[in-house]
């Protein structure tokens, strides 16, 4: 691999921020990563990422939760028999409420839990090119440039709008 | 009702936010300190009340439920339309939601979290209660799961666990923004909070999609939890409890109370913590219609409840809801239909549902009058059920049941102070989002700060 | 799409009225002559009430579609959202079929005695109300007000389209309008809910007297919004396909409305669960002899079944995905389960209080009613596309969604 190093590079205006990276994506420059103060999707798209998998842990926790409700429930009615009001030992129709809390219960917890181990949190310590700004109002782009390219890339960057392009470590 | 977001830049968003939490007056540690007494006072009644025992409640036969269920049923009925607003909203995209929906989520957990204390609240015995829990034991005993309270065990803990996450994920990037502008202690701790947040594209993909089915889940958990809670009463066969519509009826209802309760804590707020820019008369407004609306409904729930038991055919059905009419809480009945579906007509008038003033008088009505038709159910059916030789009248409140009744407010109002000075009341992040435009016309210079 | 696309003439021409094909009239036309013969034939047979019956479920459920169809209008117009507009103009034209009911309502007279078992036998305590002609002629007076304020809304809407239609130039502002149109609407909201329940209350509820839900009015009116919904996104299907309205109706509408969809399902889901929960548990015999009768015997136990499947369970299932709410062909089938399990649990709820058959009562001679049905309400929808535009091409609204798209597309 050729030697890289990285560079960052900040924007305040979103369209100078899609305007770089389709042009780093033309030079095949590895973004490593854009911080942004807010969600745009637009940002996804133009990095190619596809849709979180999220999802399927929030749906796999809802399914274990209408099991585990309707088991509790059925479990511990069968330990007893018991004729409460006239109605079966062991019935259905109110456990259908036991079992959709438990599914939201734990549809939740495995959406957060999901969501933290996918998006790799808690993080303690913040990564070393993070800029304060990001949480501000601007956008900070990481990226890897060949040694080679630095100057051109820098230059690049600064024409379509960069207000700095810093070299880290 | 698409409102224009406020004209602001996004570090002003984040200067004006964040000022609402620079160090408090004088005034805000007075409000403090009164709040806290209030809490306490509420702690010593109950303390009173355990160490001699709920006959010091006022609640006697027949009426065996009195103010603890009527301020359970209020707290989770004020939490409800928090989740509405803040989950709800977001599935909608209403853009009126955003300058709210924190302080609102902010106000469901408080909520829930007060309402929970009241089944412990009324327990005799206290510190047995985690016999309610399903736990393996040597006698093999576990709760009825046929039961509704027990329903209201899970449904409620899964709702504080659920609002209280939702409410923490929504906050971890405004966290974040706190984190880089502190120093410190305080960086540290919210920092902590923070959870190491950078607004990486990896964090930002799965967070946003999270979100959204943290709002989807939460949805339907609103709808769940408040019928829950209406099933104690209509899962029962009482006249006047047992009855279909209870659970749209309560949910309609809550979410009455709740939106009353928003523009209660809001307006007030607004003004201290200086966020008129930002949370705007037309959010206010919005919230005043969807008011009319729930109004209309909880005026439907009454209409349709009063015919099908004349149409029934039921003595006892028939009985009660005369009794509940003239008999001996007719007035706290005419008040109840009075603030609950009459007040809220007012804000088909344009001038008072835009002023200030009127929304949070009517807002107070809406309050007091929910608070007693929670009174009026749940003490008219025991008192007047099929029997005639057990009805019998409750003759409280007790000087405890107002302490604690006292308390509950006071902790409310102690909790969400706290809130506002320690934490963001309005979503920076949601509001900035708001702000970026999703669009820009080819012809703005490419350089240049942001709008 | 650009902006250009969206031009006055592009709009005139997509919007315009449409004739529906000979065929299509000619098909309709024929269901109603059929349906119409089997009714004679039925009321004049052997069983009478089997074809009173099939009238009265008929009755029911495309009433309550009709004004179900025309609250999404109305949702639209309070909610002043954007994003629906292209579809009003359709669910208004369902909506058409209010006045028809006032007369099919009427036609229910004359069988009134083989439904109405209170007729024969009054029951004292609730003779005041249950009389044959007070409730015809309250029932009436509920639809007839409803067709009025359906009418007044849907003259507001039509009248500015027509204008910009007829005039030349751009949209006329019509903010006056909308206004009125926000009264009118707020109108229409209560009485749907007042009319409806009444009508619940009245053709339905009443056919086993001595039972009685308070929620039941309200489940009425919230399953016939879920129903126009499924249907309001078979129309706008066929529109896309055969109207050539496809750069107006965009994959978008349809994700959306099958959002609403989803949450009507689980809504109505959840109201009749609550109605049942709250007599299972209350075991009180007044009111449990309505369900037992449909859970218990045969062959309602199996069509309850058919219907909790059809109209909820794979409707709910299939909707989690956003996939298939891209597919046209795979949605048309869901949406057409959606009905047929909705008109099935009309079915469900008027057949079995008055039915003592073993047997189900649907036949060759009921489906034919039931055909004779969809024939009026189809050629009410043709009919009305016929004079009217078919998209709200004056409505700000639409105007303003029509530009944010291009916006967004020109980005």
């Amino acid at each position: 691999m050729s030697a890289t190093r990285p560079v960052l590079s900040i924007f305040a205006d979103f369209d100078d921020l899609l305007a770089a990276i389709t042009a780093l994506q033309a030079k095949k420059i590895e973004i490593a990563d854009v911080h942004a103060p807010t969600f745009q999707p637009e940002l996804l798209t133009a990095l190619k990422l596809k849709r979180s998998p999220v999802r399927f842990f929030t749906l796999t926790g809802g399914i274990l939760g209408i099991l585990s409700g309707f088991a509790l429930a059925i479990y511990t009615a069968s330990q007893w028999h018991f004729i409460v009001g006239g109605k079966p030992p062991v019935p259905r129709v109110p456990y259908v409420i036991l079992a959709f809390e438990f599914c939201i219960l734990f549809s939740v917890l495995c959406n957060l839990g999901g969501m933290l181990l996918l998006a790799r949190l808690p993080k303690h310590k913040l990564p070393a090119h993070y800029d304060a700004r990001c949480t501000e109002d601007r956008f900070c782009m990481l990226l890897h440039c060949p040694v080679a390219e630095r100057q051109e890339i820098g230059q690049m960057l600064r024409k379509l709008g960069a207000e700095e392009v810093n070299d880290l470590g | 009702m698409n409102q224009p977001a406020p004209k602001m830049t996004q570090r002003q968003v984040n200067d004006t936010i964040m000022a609402a939490m620079s160090p408090p007056t004088k005034e805000y540690y007075a409000w403090l300190a009164l709040c806290l007494c209030g809490a306490l006072i509420g702690g010593g009644c109950w303390a009173y009340q355990i160490a001699t025992g709920l006959g010091v409640a006022g609640i006697n036969h027949p009426t065996m439920w009195g103010t603890y269920l009527i301020n359970f049923v209020f707290w989770v009925g004020i939490a409800h339309s928090g989740t509405l607003i803040s989950a709800v909203l977001y599935l909608f995209g209403a853009p009126w939601r955003t300058p709210l929906a924190r302080s609102a989520e902010a106000m469901t957990v408080f909520a829930v979290s007060i309402a929970g204390l009241f089944p412990f609240i009324h327990m005799g015995r206290v510190w047995i209660v985690y016999w309610i829990l399903p736990y393996p034991n040597q006698r093999n005993l576990w709760p009825n799961f046929q039961s509704p309270l027990l329903f209201d065990v899970i449904a409620i803990s899964t709702y504080l666990t659920v609002s209280l996450l939702f409410w923490y994920t929504g906050m971890i990037p405004d966290l974040a923004i706190i984190r880089d502008r502190a120093k410190g202690l305080r960086q540290k701790l919210y920092g902590f909070f923070a959870l190491g947040w950078t607004g990486s594209q990896n964090q930002w993909r799965h967070y946003s999609l999270a979100y959204l089915l943290f709002a989807a889940l939460a949805t339907p958990l609103v709808v769940s939890v408040h019928s829950v809670v209406s099933w104690d009463f209509a899962l029962s066969i009482a006249p006047g409890w047992h009855s279909t519509i209870f659970a749209p009826y309560f949910v309609a209802g809550a979410i009455h109370s709740g939106l009353a309760m928003v523009l209660t804590l809001l307006i007030p707020m607004r003004r201290i913590l200086k966020l008129e820019e930002v949370i705007t008369i037309p959010i206010l407004e919005n919230v005043a219609k969807t008011i009319i609306f729930t109004g209309l409904i909880v005026a439907y729930s009454y209409l349709t409840e009063a015919f099908i038991a004349w149409y029934s055919g039921n003595v006892a059905e028939r009985g009660i809801f005369h009794w509940r009419a003239v008999g001996h809480y007719a007035p706290f009945f005419w008040l109840m239909v009075t603030c609950n579906t009459i007040v809220p007509l007012a804000l088909y008038f344009k001038k008072v549902r835009t002023s200030i003033v009127p929304l949070f008088i009517i807002s107070l009505l809406i309050n007091l009058g929910m608070w007693y038709e929670r009174f009026v159910i749940i003490l008219s059916s025991p008192a007047h059920d099929q029997d005639p030789y057990s009805w019998g009248l409750y003759f409280g409140p007790t000087w405890v049941e107002y302490g604690i009744l006292l308390g509950s407010f006071s902790l409310f109002f102690f909790l969400f102070l706290l809130f506002a000075r320690f934490l963001p009341t309005v979503s920076m992040t949601e509001l900035k989002e708001e702000l970026t435009p999703r669009r820009r016309a080819q012809s703005q210079p490419k350089s240049g700060g942001q709008p | 799409m650009t902006l250009a696309d969206y031009s006055d003439n592009n709009l005139r021409q997509a919007g315009r009225p449409r004739k529906a094909p000979a065929w299509l009239t000619g098909l309709f036309g024929a269901l109603v002559l059929l349906g119409a013969v089997s009714m004679l034939a039925g009321v004049n047979g052997s069983t009478p009430q089997r074809a009173w019956l099939a009238y009265l479920v008929n009755l029911v459920f495309w009433t309550g579609l009709a004004a179900g169809s025309l609250l999404f209008s109305v949702i639209l117009t309070l909610t002043h959202a954007h994003w629906g507009r292209a579809l009003k103009r359709l669910a208004e034209s369902v909506s058409s079929f209010l006045p028809v009911s006032l007369l099919l309502l009427a036609g229910l007279y004359p069988g009134r005695r083989l439904l109405f078992t209170w007729i024969e036998h009054p029951i004292p305590e609730k003779a005041a109300w249950l009389n044959a002609d007070f409730l015809f002629v309250r029932d009436e007076i509920g639809l007839l007000l409803l067709s009025l304020t359906g009418a007044a809304l849907l003259y507001l809407s039509l009248r500015r389209d027509q204008r910009w239609v007829a005039g030349a130039g751009g949209p006329v502002a019509a903010q006056g309008d909308e206004a009125k149109a926000v009264v009118f609407a707020n109108i229409y909201g209560i009485l749907y809910f007042l009319v409806l329940s009444l009508l619940a209350f009245d053709l339905i509820m009443s056919l086993d007297p001595t039972w009685y839900s308070t929620l039941f009015g309200a489940y009425y009116l919230v399953s016939a919004f879920y129903t126009a919904l499924a249907l309001l996104f078979i129309l706008a299907l066929l529109a896309v396909r055969y109207l050539d309205l496809s750069s107006f109706i965009t994959p978008t509408h349809f994700q959306k409305l099958g959002k609403l969809m989803i949450g009507f399902c689980l809504m109505t889901s959840d109201f009749f669960y609550t109605q049942f929960l709250v007599m299972w548990y209350g075991n009180l015999p007044e009111e449990t002899g309505y369900l037992i009768k449909r859970i218990r015997f045969e062959p309602w136990h199996t069509l309850s079944w058919v219907v909790l499947c059809a109209g909820f369970i794979i409707p709910f299932v299939l909707l989690l995905s956003s996939r298939i709410k891209r597919k046209g062909t795979a949605m048309l089938a869901l949406c057409g389960l959606i009905v047929v399990g909705m008109w099935l649990e009309r079915f469900l709820l008027v057949v079995p209080s008055v039915w003592p058959g073993t047997e189900l009562p649907i036949g060759i001679s009921e489906l034919a009613i039931t055909g004779g049905f969809l024939g009026l309400i189809g050629l009410c929808v043709t009919t009305f596309l016929r004079f009217f535009p078919v998209l709200p091409v004056a409505d700000p609204l639409f105007l303003h969604h029509l530009e944010l798209t291009a916006h967004e597309e020109e980005r």
